[in-house]
């Protein structure tokens, strides 16, 4: 039987460990749009299917599902640290409608970093902005480093990467 | 809407389900995040990816799950959720392709906020054995002058 190793390195380069995160590092910001298309995309993998969605809003033209907001945060904080693990808890406001075409900023920063019941857990936050500056949605975020316990060793190579889905950084540090 | 103002506490959003699959948990990450932009073997799709992660076996996408939640939401309040909705989830328990998973939510409170009342409900998804999967709360924000307690 092969003895348990948490994974230290896959394709993306070496995974984030928890003493090289910084609370309060500034995650940057990223500019964002999505199409029709997007939209459908989500509804169709989520099984979420609302008329707002596809034909009409009170809005002016259709929106998108608030989960929509789920992958350019994570790509934010891929952008900084390769950290696959596991999604443990997600908090979000929704301010306004989100409206395909349009140029959105997302802007994060590492808000808390803790260990509880030998996990290793990272929290990021991150503030969506119309072009007009106004709040979209906000959203706080923790996830484990590793499924497994930090008393097992980190020195395996993985075949998953937590620096997927990397974006453009159009924003830079904010 | 199926919401109607003066519900009270106690009253249950409608359960949304969904039969979880292989080939949906392998589809999210390309339709979301773009072809190879995520590995494609991954921890959602990939026995062995999985198993690298110390998982049994392929689990499915936290976001999944709180979209099941989240669509009870906007079906119960439309703009009421689209601005001021709130929601707190915690993912307690893996899902796998094999599971059949429901979400559920009861009426906790109604607060008032300047002239609208936010429905905060704790909500949940569980799984076929009725097992909790996701935990926590979402809240919508509904213009009135009369409902709040």
């Amino acid at each position: 039987m092969t003895a348990r190793k948490r994974v230290a390195r896959d394709a993306g380069g070496e995974r984030t460990r928890y003493e090289d995160i910084a609370i309060g590092e500034d995650l940057g910001s990223i500019e964002w749009s999505f199409d029709d298309a997007a939209i459908a995309r989500i509804c169709d993998s989520d099984d979420d299917f609302h008329e707002w969605y596809a034909v009409e809003s009170p809005y002016g033209g259709i929106i998108a599902p608030v989960l929509i907001g789920y992958p350019p945060v994570r790509m934010l904080f891929s952008r900084r640290y390769n950290v696959r693990g596991l999604f443990y808890w997600h908090e979000a406001e929704n301010f306004a409608p989100l409206k395909p075409n349009v140029k959105y900023t997302i802007r994060g920063r590492i808000c808390d970093k803790w260990i509880k019941r030998e996990r290793e857990f990272v929290q990021y936050e991150a503030t969506c902005y119309d072009p007009q500056g106004n709040k979209v949605f906000h959203t706080r975020r923790a996830h484990a480093l590793d499924y497994l316990t930090r008393d097992v060793p980190k020195d395996a190579s993985g075949i998953d990467s937590g620096a997927g889905g990397r974006l453009v950084d159009t924003g830079g540090k904010s | 809407m199926i919401f109607q103002r003066g519900v009270d506490v106690g009253w249950e959003l409608p359960p949304v389900s969904r039969q979880m699959s292989l080939r949906q948990f392998e589809e999210r990450h390309p339709l979301l995040y773009g072809e190879g932009t995520w590995p494609h073997k991954n921890i959602h799709s990939d026995a062995e990816a999985a198993k690298a992660e110390g998982l049994t076996e392929p689990v499915g996408s936290a976001p999944t799950f709180f979209a099941l939640v989240t669509r009870a939401m906007m079906t119960c309040f439309g703009a009421g959720w689209i601005v001021g909705g709130k929601t707190s989830l915690k993912m307690i328990k893996s899902v796998y392709a094999r599971n059949f998973v429901t979400a559920k939510g009861v009426l906790r409170e109604k607060q008032r906020e300047g002239d609208a009342v936010r429905y905060v409900f704790d909500v949940w998804v569980e799984n076929e054995a009725r097992e909790k999967v996701v935990v926590g709360t979402a809240s919508a924000l509904v213009p009135s002058e009369v409902d709040a307690q």
